[in-house]
């Protein structure tokens, strides 16, 4: 696995930057990131199962996210989801795109379009 | 269960199968159970479009990564050997991609015409699938369209209906399945600007009409309670398009007061771009006000049989409409119980997307399907033409056996081939499709709900790439299956000949063209019959001269125009000055002429018959009219005489009776003279009004007309009676001119002389009563012409089909022929012979396709007027029609094979 620096992954394509975004949170798998996602976004970001699998390789394979131990407490006792967590590296990019986010943001705002 | 969706994993590279295969199954079985996919047929649509459209683009991409990758190991060797084999397979499929190419180029005149005619069925069928897709399987355009339900009170036929105010507000207390629940009515209102006024056409809404579809204005505010009260201040929201057009986007506008009707309202909000509520005619929105609605209405007070709301709720999230439609029923049981009434109310839940385009998904399936054997004809079509090809290129494939090409690998180069063919089908396709969306539109835009939102989109894309696809495998995959096993040694020892199709390959075009008669005939029985159907349904007569008629509609506002004495005298200065215009031989009013949409119903009761219950009373449509209406529409008075103008307030009151009410309520009587009466006040289209409250005074039968056909052709004749405008007077009206010559020459003189009484008056709807009547035909003539079309399509595709195969048959037999002509066969026996060849192939798939034809016709019936789906008159012009065709495509070749020369047939060989 090369180490590229942050920029070159930025900016993060809707599913990734959601995906990190959830994964963030906690420990979840791949479902419960895409009802997470949805519940939060309202609907407007609807993952599909290849799209999110797809990206959830990608990540994995940047060393954005890793995969994680099932949570003890899941309803399920013998869960037989794979689950993903975000590495420190994943943290640092999410919080790297969120920055860019808010500049632009801000840009907006101080021209008073938002 | 999972079963099925492990199949689509194989549209992924197998590392990502492994790691993600138990997961990815999983994923869908909990998406499936999602509440948005729910509803059985249009749910499982959904699911199944989105999770493929899904894994086509995320497939894509992965194999599109993997490739990418694989060339970057080949720029840097791999240090593994295994690889090798891998690149074989790449570099093999583009060899086989540019032989084919090369091949395509080879035939040109075979080239072309396979991609024409795949670009035809690919062309329809893509132009269909986008106004499927943007009319039936794209949620509607409001975040969780899904939980968007019409609320619906059952009347006792079972119809859907309106719901009154007051069981409105009782629903809205009590209900707990909704997030919330709002209501809309229909409101025009009249904007004056510099010497005119317009009249358009807005929607009433409940103030928490924005909050359940969930979409804020662009600008300012949605309605606040207080506006939707009695008697609160006057708001109004404008939609992008108003606020663009008529108040050039000044965003000051808002908190502003504007003039609606001569009152001033203020501009709380503009909407944004593309928000259409209930549809896009809705230009402006109001607050829904029940003292603004009765005032409107003309009746003082409401009661709950007085119903005109339309209700739209939004689901909690998670409540099914089962559940939903239960709790509303239980509480519409409370209400009955409360208020004492005996009936049950019965409550229907409706999702919205279902009531909007739940009338036309039958007709566009019908298409979808029509376009599909359209579709499937002209596969067969080019799959006969690349068989034959294939055969003469027997050699050419045996030679490559025998140099050691594996049967596989020629299978696949030949499906390649095919593919490359469709592919550009597929293109030309998409070609077509650009022109033939929009035609379809322009033909369809009164039938079609959501027609805006039709666009060729990515999925239409993804669509037209499958299709083209499968259909490149389906066509391919017969020559590729008989050109698989070249039988190497006959092809070799023929002495460099081509030697024609095996028999297995005749049996597999005879088997092709069969079929393809059988889908034309299956669609043509189909087209006839709407055909038919549709002849009956324009020749039907009217009952009155509609030619020379030309229409146009004032409403005289409430605020100026309150008084009947007024609205009277508008209209007796306006008429003679019609009158006088040249060209113009009678004027009269009507407040709802024939094929205009506007009308409405009242109770009456007879004079003199037996005492019926207050529901039990007969209904019968109210046409007010102005005097000589009879001789300005040119309808028949089979007795009596016409409403004159001296049938004023002041004397006796009077109507006319259509024929169907003189013989069902005074049959083998005299209606003249005999009397009914019917409730006071004017009812709008109201269901039932509290009945009981009759005028006082008996109305009195002065004349019976002919009946005549009013809202549609269709329609069944009912009871009517006409009364004077003078004796109930309605401040909006339709007038009638009736002119010498074409009546749209008259349409700015009548504009002036409206406006030279009254130069504040909107005159809307201006037409010729002949385009009203077309207007009334334009859904039937839509599917018609369609299915005309492509009925039309598929009978000149399977004609070309048998045709190609009797040419192809005389050419491969040319010798065969010229052994029998010189042994003396006669011409006229040869040409006998090879015309009842065709005619044997063509009865076949006849005879298949009227079984076949008799099982699918049963769809149209809705569709029809005055024809069975099994009429045998039509039955018999499609067989007919086919079976000359084919003789007439069988002629040609078979008139060749009577000419052939023997003594150059034999040489030849």
């Amino acid at each position: 696995m090369t180490e590229t620096s942050h920029d070159k992954l930025l900016p993060l394509t809707p599913a990734t930057f959601h995906i990190l975004l959830s994964l963030a949170e906690g420990v979840k798998h791949g479902y419960a990131v895409k009802r997470e996602v949805e519940t939060r976004t309202q609907g407007i970001v609807r993952l599909g199962a290849g799209t999110l699998y797809e990206a959830i390789q990608r990540l994995d394979r940047q060393g954005l996210i890793a995969e994680a131990e099932p949570p003890r407490d899941a309803s399920q006792p013998n869960s037989r989801w794979r689950f993903y967590e975000t590495t420190k590296r994943g943290r640092e990019v999410l919080k790297a795109e969120l920055e860019r986010l808010e500049a632009d943001v801000k840009y907006a705002r101080a021209r008073a379009l938002v | 269960m999972h079963r099925r969706y492990r199949l689509l994993l194989l549209v992924y590279p197998r590392e990502f199968r492994t790691t993600f295969g138990r997961d990815f199954c999983q994923f869908l079985a909990r998406q499936r159970s999602e509440p948005r996919y729910r509803s059985v047929f249009i749910g499982a649509t959904r699911f199944w479009w989105d999770v493929l459209a899904d894994a086509v683009r995320s497939g894509m991409r992965l194999r599109a990564r993997n490739m990418a990758g694989a060339w970057r190991r080949r720029r840097h060797p791999p240090q593994h050997p295994g690889r090798r084999e891998g690149k074989l397979i790449i570099s093999s499929v583009l060899q086989d991609v540019q032989y084919g190419m090369r091949s395509m180029v080879r035939t040109p005149t075979f080239t072309l015409i396979a991609i024409a005619t795949l670009g035809i069925g690919i062309g329809a069928n893509t132009a269909i699938f986008s106004v499927v897709n943007g009319v039936i399987l794209r949620p509607l355009p409001f975040s969780n369209s899904h939980e968007l339900v019409m609320v619906w009170r059952l009347n006792d036929r079972g119809e859907r209906s309106v719901v009154s105010w007051p069981d409105f507000a009782d629903w809205r207390a009590a209900a707990r399945s909704f997030a919330g629940l709002g209501g809309f009515i229909e409101a025009t209102r009249v904007f004056e600007n510099d010497g005119g006024a317009d009249e358009l056409k807005g929607t009433s809404v409940t103030a928490n009409m924005f909050s359940i579809l969930d979409v804020m204005p662009a600008l300012g505010r949605p309605f606040v309670e207080e506006e939707d009260r009695y008697g609160g201040p006057r708001a109004i929201v404008l939609s992008h398009g108003l606020w663009t057009t008529r108040f050039g986007a000044d965003s000051t506008l808002v908190g502003r007061s504007i003039r609606a009707d001569g009152e001033a309202h203020t501009v709380v909000g503009v909407m944004p771009r593309g928000f259409a509520f209930p549809d896009p005619t809705t230009r402006f929105w109001t607050p829904l006000r029940e003292d603004e609605i009765l005032r409107r209405i003309g009746v003082t007070s409401s009661g709950r049989g007085l119903s005109f709301i339309n209700v739209l709720g939004r689901l909690d999230a998670g409540v099914a409409v089962a559940e939903a439609e239960l709790e509303m029923t239980a509480v519409a049981a409370g209400i009955d119980a409360a208020v004492g009434r005996s009936d049950s109310t019965r409550v229907s839940v409706q999702p919205r997307h279902a009531y909007i385009v739940g009338d036309v998904t039958p007709l566009l399936y019908t298409f979808f399907g029509a376009v599909g054997l359209v579709l499937i004809i002209a596969c067969a079509n080019v799959a006969n033409l690349a068989l034959a090809r294939a055969a003469g290129r027997n050699r050419e494939l045996a030679l490559r056996a025998a140099l050691g090409a594996g049967r596989l690998r020629i299978v696949r180069q030949l499906l390649t081939e095919n593919v490359l063919l469709a592919a550009c089908g597929g293109l030309v396709g998409l070609a077509l499709a650009f022109g033939l969306t929009r035609g379809l539109l322009a033909l369809g835009s009164e039938s079609l709900p959501r027609h805006a939102e039709v666009s060729l989109d990515g999925t239409v894309l993804i669509f037209t790439a499958l299709v083209a696809l499968s259909s490149g495998i389906v066509f391919g995959l017969v020559p590729a299956l008989q050109g698989g096993r070249p039988d190497l040694l006959a092809s070799l020892k023929d002495g460099g000949h081509g030697t024609g199709l095996s028999v297995r390959g005749q049996r597999i075009q005879r088997s092709l063209v069969v079929a393809q008669v059988m889908l034309a005939v299956v669609l043509l029985m189909g087209a006839g019959l709407l055909i038919n159907s549709f002849w009956r349904l324009t020749s039907v007569d009217t009952g009155f001269e509609p030619q020379h008629v030309l229409t146009a509609r004032v409403s005289l506002p409430e605020t100026r125009y309150g008084d009947d004495e007024v609205v009277l005298g508008f209209f007796d200065r306006l008429i003679p000055a019609l009158e006088a215009l040249p060209g113009v031989t009678r004027v009269t009013t009507s407040y709802s002429p024939p094929f205009q949409g506007s009308e409405f119903s009242q109770m009456f009761e007879i004079e003199g018959q037996d005492e019926v219950p207050a529901d039990e009373l007969p209904w019968g449509r109210t046409i007010i009219v102005g005097p000589g209406y009879f001789e300005t529409m040119g309808g028949t008075l089979v007795q009596g005489r016409d409403l004159e103008s001296s049938d004023r307030k002041t004397a006796p009151p009077v109507a006319i009776v259509n024929e169907t009410m003189a013989r069902r309520y005074w049959p083998g009587e005299d209606a003249v003279g005999k009397r009914f009466r019917t409730p006071a006040g004017i009812s709008g289209s109201v269901e039932s009004l509290e009945p009981r409250h009759f005028e006082r005074d008996w109305i009195t039968v002065v004349g019976v007309a002919a009946d005549v056909r009013r809202s549609s052709l269709a329609e069944r004749e009912s009871p009517e009676f006409y009364r004077p405008h003078a004796q109930m007077t309605w401040p909006g009206t339709g007038l009638l001119l009736r002119t010498v010559g074409d009546p749209m020459e008259l349409a700015a003189a009548l504009r002036r002389e409206v406006w030279a009484i009254d130069p504040a008056l909107p005159v809307t709807s201006v037409s010729t009563m002949t385009d009203l009547v077309a207007a009334s035909v334009l859904e039937p003539r839509f599917r018609t012409l369609l299915l005309g079309i492509f009925a039309g399509m598929a009978s000149l595709l399977a004609m070309v089909g048998v045709y190609g195969v009797m040419a192809y048959t005389v050419a491969q037999q040319t010798r065969e022929i010229g052994i029998r002509i010189a042994l003396g066969a006669p011409g006229a026996a040869v040409l006998r012979h090879t015309l009842a060849r065709g005619l044997r192939l063509t009865a076949t798939g006849v005879l298949l396709g009227s079984a076949g034809a008799f099982a699918a016709t049963r769809l149209l019936t809705d569709m029809l007027f005055g024809v069975s789906p099994t009429d045998p008159a039509t039955y018999l012009g499609v067989v007919l029609l086919l079976v000359g065709v084919a003789a007439l495509a069988s002629f040609m070749p078979a008139r060749k094979a009577s000419r052939i020369d023997p003594v150059a047939a034999l040489r030849s060989e």
